[in-house]
């Protein structure tokens, strides 16, 4: 029985989970006479390829992002030892007496202890309920009572001003401020207004602090936050703005680059780079080498960076500078292994080597390393013109 | 090596024995870093598939990271710690793709106009180009959908085992595979650039 487009079009998606083999035959028995569907085919296989690569990252990083998170946990929770089998019919007995004899103390009205226990609880465990301590808070235009819970994910805003318990934190709002609190990432987000935050460092777990153009990270420290600006007065924070992070420590404050009436925009290095490329094919190889390290001093992302000097690579190849083509081909190689740009560098810098047993060498080192790479036809086939 | 030594190991080969694992339910921090370090890799490059830079995957993994230790206490074992941290990384991964502030960063990828070099031009600077356009396209799939096209087309999992990843009917996944690819692929044969991934490789399928 014929199969049917949609039919097929299921089993190419499902090519590389493996078909079974009446299957893939049906398949390419399609594909053979139907052209719209072996045209698809054709993109679909092309789309894994190009995009199953994937990376890893360097141990560094991955160290620093496991350490971190290490860092930010909250105390584990006590594990439950198992209960000898005696225990369970003892227990009830043992918690009826308690209870009778808690009943006997205690007075009609809850005491400090019971209040306490009967306290609204935070996210991790109730050392920490969020409330208001002091102030006027409103929540959609309800006001707080002093003392009353701050429910997770609430928008509150003051108008004469406040301060709040949010997890492990003091944060007071100054007048005319409005901050959203997430409870389950220990975040305040700051959307009017300035705050003074003072976090306590002993559960040692993360807080945060951010605006719509940076973040504050923080670990047991006194600082005050603007929509502009973060200063600190005590320890340690961490400022995180799109790429860039600074590290700030008690006295030290940090502002917003304000855009300037004058001339100089922000720097956009996505649109450096590309500048760069449209003025390298037009080969003026100046202009482009100037944007790209315009864009290199700028705080490019990780891929930003290898597509930059990459670019720089193809500057020097266009400028009739092979030996420093294949230098700079080999860095990014080197630079940002485990990437696409590195295997195309690593394939670059083996196609640009003039001598051919240096040749032979770097392109079997690159098949070696990408036996099912990009460029692996091209690389077998130069290197069986170079005699292997 | 005796039978009982090789049995354990062949237990733990894919798996973590016991032991280790109840270290890690009671936050043992050398077990954490022993466990979550060695299964890192491949959640780094699931997420790398689905997100474009490093500083984000690093973001992503410390994310997952931290949600794997505050919930392993929980964790019982009725998958793999690799499929337990895959089905975590996948829902923070979702949430981040559902940003409205990435948006705004497809546009300046869209809108790079490729350079083609003369000795280079033809295999290195073209799959580059293909890849960033590629990538531009999937970017613009509704995140769910992004993700189930990328774990069974590219990452060749089975519906089931995307399906349990996400939370959902094998049906759903289905219905997101479907519309993604058949989303990707409009838009692809609509761009000029890459036409050419249409055409059959070296004259044959």
């Amino acid at each position: 029985m014929k199969l049917a487009c949609w039919r097929a079009e299921a089993l190419l998606d499902r090519r590389r989970s493996g078909l079974d083999e009446p299957e893939r035959m049906r398949l390419e028995e399609h594909l053979s006479a139907c052209a719209a569907c072996a045209e698809r085919g054709n993109a679909l296989a092309r789309v894994v390829e190009l995009v199953e690569e994937g990376f890893e990252l360097a141990p560094s990083q991955r160290s620093r992002a496991l350490r971190r998170a290490l860092s930010s946990r909250s105390a584990p929770a006590p594990v439950r030892a198992e209960r000898p089998l005696w225990q369970w019919f003892f227990a009830p007995i043992a918690v009826s007496a308690v209870a009778i004899a808690l009943l006997a103390l205690t007075a009609p009205a809850p005491g400090p202890s019971l209040r306490a226990f009967a306290a609204p609880r935070g996210i991790d465990g109730a050392r920490y309920p969020d409330r208001l301590t002091k102030g006027d808070v409103s929540v959609d235009g309800a006001k707080l009572a002093t003392g009353q819970a701050v429910a997770a994910g609430a928008e509150l805003e003051s108008a004469q001003g406040a301060t709040l318990r949010l997890a492990q934190a003091e944060v007071a709002l100054a007048a005319g401020s409005r901050v959203r609190w997430d409870a389950e990432r220990r975040l305040v987000t700051l959307e009017a207004g300035s705050v003074h935050v003072e976090v306590d460092p002993r559960p040692r777990q993360s807080f945060g602090v951010e605006t719509s153009r940076f973040r504050v990270e923080v670990l047991g420290t006194v600082f005050d936050v603007s929509l502009v600006d973060v200063s600190v007065r005590r320890g340690h924070v961490r400022v995180v703005a799109g790429e860039l992070e600074t590290d700030l420590v008690a006295g030290q404050r940090w502002r917003v680059e304000e855009p300037s009436t004058s001339s100089k925009p922000r720097v956009d290095v996505a649109g450096l780079l590309a500048q760069a490329r449209a003025r390298l094919a037009a080969r003026d190889v100046a202009a482009a080498r100037r944007d790209v390290n315009a864009a290199l001093g700028a705080n490019p992302s990780a891929t930003e960076d290898a597509e930059a000097r990459s670019l720089l690579a193809d500057c020097a190849l266009v400028s009739g500078e092979r030996a420093e083509a294949a230098r700079r081909y080999a860095e990014v190689a080197r630079e940002h292994a485990g990437t696409p740009a590195a295997e195309t560098a690593e394939f670059a810098a083996a196609r640009l080597e003039s001598d051919p047993s240096r040749a032979r060498a770097l392109l079997a080192a690159y098949l070696a390393k990408y036996p099912k790479g990009r460029f692996h036809e091209e690389a077998e086939q130069r290197l069986g013109a170079l005699g292997r | 090596m005796n039978v009982r030594t090789k049995l354990r190991e062949v237990a733990t080969v894919g798996a973590w024995d016991e032991r280790t694992l109840a270290a890690c339910r009671g936050g043992d921090r050398a077990a954490l870093e022993r466990v979550l370090g060695a299964e890192s890799p491949a959640i780094e490059r699931t997420l790398s598939r689905l997100v474009g830079t490093r500083a984000e995957v690093e973001d992503l993994l410390q994310r997952t990271l931290l949600a794997a230790i505050e919930a392993f206490p929980r964790f019982r074992g009725e998958a793999s710690v690799k499929t337990w941290l895959t089905s975590i990384a996948i829902r923070i991964a979702h949430a981040e793709l559902a940003q409205p502030h990435r948006a705004r960063r497809l546009e300046l990828v869209v809108a790079n106009e490729p350079v083609v070099l003369p000795e280079l031009g033809d295999s290195v600077v073209d799959e580059r180009r293909l890849r960033e356009r590629v990538q531009s396209h999937l970017a613009t799939l509704d995140p769910k959908k992004r993700i189930a096209f990328v774990l069974h087309v590219v990452e060749g999992r089975s519906v089931e085992e995307v399906a349990a990843l996400a939370g959902v009917s094998q049906a759903t996944i289905k219905s997101r595979i479907f519309f993604a690819r058949r989303k990707l692929v409009k838009r692809m044969q609509h761009d000029a650039l890459l036409r050419e991934l249409f055409e059959p490789r070296g004259g044959g399928r």
